[in-house]
């Protein structure tokens, strides 16, 4: 399986989902279950790293909106975390860099989470 | 029937398991025919969606093909599912609601998806290559 998903609870209600690998039609059900368990946890507020994705198609975008209509359920976030270019790029197209707030590092989106 | 030089067909189960080969085969042909990195990461992700889409509108158990070829001037890619003929005149245009076929359109420089409701369908993609 060409996808690891890490989940790291940072305090109550706030988490990190670090994601390496590729994240395509085949895997991304992978993601979506790893994450829906980790939102089942209670971690509502949650960064998502894509740092170590080097490739997403529309079903992991499709995860992604999902993650965000759940955590959205309990007034939660989903940020990301991203600056490879060519996946930033999807995000644009598909008009989701809109829905989601995208940082360039944890310590970025760490600070924005307390700055609510 | 003799056969342009950089014709390549791959023909694999209509299972989404399989979509990483045919992204791996076209975005080596497409660095074989001088296509810049980031066109070539456009060229995967358009290849790979429209592989999607067709595996999602054909019957189970049944086997796509995917077609490349170019002529030195556009680089296209058939995408369709084996048993229909893309010259088969009940092929009607398929809808493009998907967020797939969006981001096909957005990439690529041509798209024509037409479908045969129940049998499958064909997707066909064009990128220009530059002089």
């Amino acid at each position: 399986m060409d996808i690891k998903v890490d989940k790291r609870k940072v305090e109550e209600g706030l988490g990190i989902v670090d994601i390496l690998g590729e994240i395509d039609v085949y895997t991304s059900s992978w993601v979506k279950e790893a994450i829906a368990e980790f939102i089942k946890e209670g971690n509502y507020n949650i960064i998502i790293n894509l740092e170590g994705v080097r490739y997403i198609d529309s079903t992991g975008l499709g995860v992604l909106i999902g993650a965000l209509k759940r955590v959205k359920e309990h007034e939660g976030s989903i940020s990301l975390i991203c600056t490879n270019p060519q996946i930033k790029k999807i995000f644009n197209i598909t008009g989701l860099s809109k829905i989601f707030a995208i940082y360039k590092s944890e310590e970025e989106a760490l600070a924005a989470h307390k700055e609510g | 029937m003799e056969r342009p030089p950089h014709f390549i067909c791959i023909q694999l189960p209509a299972n989404p398991e399989y979509v990483l080969i045919v992204r791996l085969a076209v975005s080596g042909l497409a660095n074989r025919l001088d296509f810049p990195y980031e066109e070539i990461e456009d060229i995967k992700l358009a290849v790979s969606e429209a592989c999607n889409s067709i595996i999602a509108g054909s019957p189970p158990g049944s086997l796509i093909l995917v077609e490349c070829d170019s002529d030195g001037k556009t680089f296209e890619i058939l995408v369709k599912t084996q048993s229909v003929d893309e010259n088969d005149g009940a092929l009607v245009p398929g809808s493009e609601q998907d967020m797939g076929l969006h981001i096909i359109r957005a990439l690529m420089d041509d798209m024509e998806y037409l479908a045969k409701p129940g049998s499958g369908a064909v997707i066909r993609i064009r990128k220009n290559m530059s002089a």
